[in-house]
């Protein structure tokens, strides 16, 4: 691991303090999202944007050490993407487990 | 004949005597001269001694020992204005007389007729030399001529082929957004829309690339970007990207290594790929069932990488044409793809000084098998694989992140400015194109998913307008495909997101080496 | 001292009086005056066991067949050399006749080759394979240029030894 000065060890903390704090804001964005999702009937676009969301989140989670959580998001990312090319059951049902373990990520990172 | 009266005897010497001044020598039988007579002044004969070796005075006798009857040496020229007609007779006493008769007149006239005779021969046979040349030229103008039009009926073959291959996709495109723009689509269909759309301009956009490397080659503007190249990562990178597209198709893929690990050389990483891509997916898309098999070696400088597979296999008659630009075998051409790859792929390789060659029959499967001279490297910057304290360097490098999202830049900020380098960080595609054209970065870190350009057409356009530093692209995708595409569009490598930290400076500071190396 | 009788046979404009006059005077000109007759012209080397030899030197006017030459001028030779134009390649071939001519009449004397105008590099007719065809069958043939004197002398002492015996 790289030698971190004082000064950009306190920031980096600072930094992942704050991710953390955010992760609340990041939990509600994507259940928002979600209801979208189910209200229109998964349709497109409200589709992108919550495979937009997991994605971003996937993408920066592990950084902070929230391994586990971006894994989930990542797994939520794929699993959307199976939805916007068929928007069956199973691919429906799918993505609600995968949700679910997204939600009791977020519970292990929050508390 | 009767003897001449005496006065008239006499007459004759004396005329002869004038016209063709006699002189006479008498040589014994063993070479030397006794004494002479005549007009002996008329000759350059100075110092004349009896007694002495004749050959002192009369070099021409040289070689004539016993002589039977006389000798006629005509038109001897003993030196400037000088010739003289030689009779050399015997001597009852043994020995010879030597008689030189003045020849200067004829000589002279024979002169002058032989040398014009002569130099007309020589005129003669410099025209048939001449004309010879000529009639070489013709024939290689005309041989010329014969390439250039056959140049030009490719070229036209080529625009007229391109021409269709475009319009496949595009008629897609066109067509999908049309019934789009009219709302002609539910949303079920949107999906296979928009899919169709999105292929469409992907296959658009490998056309391209490929005739815009076409045209680079042909126009002797490819050149090729040197560094030091991991063999084993490159092939490995081939399994890890096919493996998947093997096993959906239900076929075996296997690869087959004897190279010593690691095994760096000097290569261009990014046109090395390419070429491994361009015959890994053919034997995969062609191959229906069974087994693609990948094997390479490093011997005696030679990267060799050969690719078998259990497909369809190619006639003999068709092999030939196989490399040519737009060739498709009839049977095999419901399958997309630009048919350029070949063609494209064996002119690379002839510039790297290697070569490709096919074994194949018919209903057997095919085997291709590239080759490439790379010397190879005996050891690479470690610092920054072990993990230790990276080497501070020694000026700012600079870094550039393009990353749309905040958390992640942030991040990688803190990290690249405290290994020393200066970041300049960008949020969208077009951003970062704007920046680097910009501050011309030492390293690039892209992000293949931004919103207004995205990474791969930023990386495109970047190398077309001639950006040479490394390039590292940030992928979330773990399909081959886009590890593909990244590299295919000129990324120098590709890491996958999440990223730990030290991975990431750990490849920054390999691909900074390298260029430190190149300088 | 010893003299020797040598001939020099070629066909005409091969530029045998122009290596006599390099090697006698190391003098050219390249004005083409052509022989009628014969010219006569002595030299003397010394050789390499310090031995004098006196070269009288037959420049003979130059054909292609020695039905046209007065066979006299060869009587009593103890050598010759066989001259041949390098940008002409027909001249290689007057000479190679020549030779066996030569043989009929004189006998098996010593001979040396030269393929003049070497200094004509662009317009050289002989290749090298040929040149090298020449050498295998331990003929002795020079690559010479009266011109600039390249291996006038080298062939001129190369015949006197093998003369000498």
């Amino acid at each position: 691991m790289v030698e971190l000065s004082q000064q950009a060890q306190m920031r980096l903390q600072q930094m992942r303090d704050n991710y953390k704090q955010s992760l609340s804001a990041k939990k509600n964005e994507l259940e928002a999202a979600w209801a979208q999702c189910m209200q229109s009937e998964w349709e497109a676009n409200a589709v992108a944007k919550l495979q937009s969301l997991a994605h971003k989140l996937g993408g920066s989670a592990g950084l902070y050490g929230f391994n586990e959580l971006g894994e989930a998001s990542r797994a939520l990312d794929g699993g959307l993407a199976g939805v916007s090319q068929q928007a069956d059951k199973a691919s429906l049902q799918t993505v609600l487990a995968l949700m679910v373990q997204l939600e009791s990520q977020f519970s292990v990172a929050l508390s | 004949m009767a003897v001449l009266p005496d006065h008239v005897l006499s007459y004759l010497q004396e005329n002869i005597s004038g016209r063709l001044s006699p002189a006479c020598f008498y040589v014994d039988a063993h070479g030397k001269l006794l004494s002479w007579s005549g007009v002996v002044d008329a000759y350059p004969l100075p110092g004349l001694e009896a007694g002495r070796a004749v050959d002192e005075f009369i070099p021409l006798v040289v070689g004539l020992n016993e002589i039977d009857f006389p000798l006629v040496f005509p038109l001897v020229g003993l030196a400037e204005d000088v010739v003289v007609n030689v009779h050399v007779l015997p001597r009852k006493a043994g020995g010879l007389y030597v008689l030189l008769l003045d020849a200067m007149d004829e000589y002279n006239s024979r002169q002058v007729y032989q040398q014009k005779t002569n130099e007309v021969q020589l005129l003669n046979a410099r025209l048939k030399k001449v004309l010879r040349q000529l009639e070489k030229t013709q024939l290689e103008l005309e041989q010329k001529r014969a390439e250039a039009e056959e140049a030009s009926r490719l070229k036209s073959r080529f625009i007229a082929g391109m021409s269709h291959e475009f319009r496949t996709p595009l008629t897609s495109i066109m067509g999908y957004t049309e019934m789009l723009q009219r709302g002609m689509l539910d949303s079920s269909q949107l999906n296979v829309a928009s899919q169709s759309i999105a292929s469409g301009a992907q296959h658009l956009m490998s056309l391209i690339d490929n005739i815009l490397d076409q045209a680079r080659f042909a126009a002797g503007e490819m050149a090729l970007h040197n560094a030091p190249v991991d063999l084993v990562a490159v092939v490995n990178d081939m399994q890890a990207m096919f493996a998947p597209l093997a096993e959906q198709k239900g076929l075996n893929l296997e690869l087959l290594s004897t190279l010593p690990e690691p095994c760096w050389v000097e290569a261009d990483g990014m046109r090395l790929r390419q070429l491994l891509i361009n015959l890994c997916s053919n034997a995969v898309k062609y191959t229906d069932s069974g087994l693609v098999m990948l094997t390479c070696a490093y011997t005696e400088g030679q990267f060799v990488f050969a690719v078998k597979d259990t497909g369809p296999g190619i006639a003999e008659h068709e092999q030939q044409f196989i490399f040519n630009e737009f060739h498709r075998i009839p049977s095999q051409s419901a399958k997309s793809g630009a048919g350029l790859g070949l063609a494209i792929s064996q002119q690379i390789l002839e510039m790297m000084g290697g070569g490709l060659t096919l074994q194949s029959s018919l209903g057997w499967g095919a085997e291709f098998t590239l080759s490439v001279p790379v010397s190879s490297l005996s050891r690479r910057a470690e610092t920054s694989r072990a993990g230790t304290a990276l080497v501070p360097v020694e000026r700012t490098v600079k870094v550039l992140v393009a990353e749309d999202n905040p958390d992640v830049v942030q991040l990688f900020e803190l990290f690249l400015q405290s290994a020393g380098y200066d970041v300049l960080v960008a949020k969208t595609g077009q951003q970062a194109v704007d920046l680097v054209l910009q501050h011309v970065p030492d390293l690039v870190l892209m992000d293949m998913s931004m919103p207004v350009l995205d990474g791969y057409t930023a990386v495109q356009q970047l190398r077309a307008k001639g950006f040479d530093s490394p390039i590292l692209a940030l992928t979330a995708s773990p399909a081959p495909q886009d590890k593909a595409r990244a590299l295919e569009v000129g990324c120098n490598s590709y890491l996958l997101k999440p990223i730990a930290m030290d991975e990431l400076l750990s490849k920054v500071s390999e691909y900074l080496c390298v260029e430190a190396k190149n300088g | 001292m010893i003299s020797k009788k040598i001939c020099m046979v070629g066909d005409f404009g091969v530029g045998k009086s122009s290596t006599v006059a390099r090697y006698v005077k190391n003098a050219f000109s390249d004005k083409y005056q052509t022989t009628v007759g014969v010219k006569i012209d002595t030299k003397e080397v010394s050789l390499a066991d310090d031995t004098e030899l006196k070269m009288v030197l037959w420049d003979i006017a130059g054909t292609d067949n020695l039905k046209q030459m007065n066979t006299n001028y060869l009587r009593g030779a103890s050598g010759y050399l066989l001259v041949a134009d390098g940008t002409r390649a027909e001249t290689l071939e007057t000479a190679l006749a020549l030779k066996k001519q030569i043989e009929a009449v004189a006998g098996n004397i010593p001979f040396v080759g030269l393929l003049n105008k070497a200094d004509l590099v662009d317009d050289w007719e002989i290749p090298d394979s040929q040149y090298e065809g020449l050498l295998v069958r331990s003929w002795d043939f020079y690559k010479t240029s009266a011109l600039d004197g390249d291996n006038i002398e080298r062939a001129f002492l190369a015949l006197a030894h093998k003369v000498m015996g």
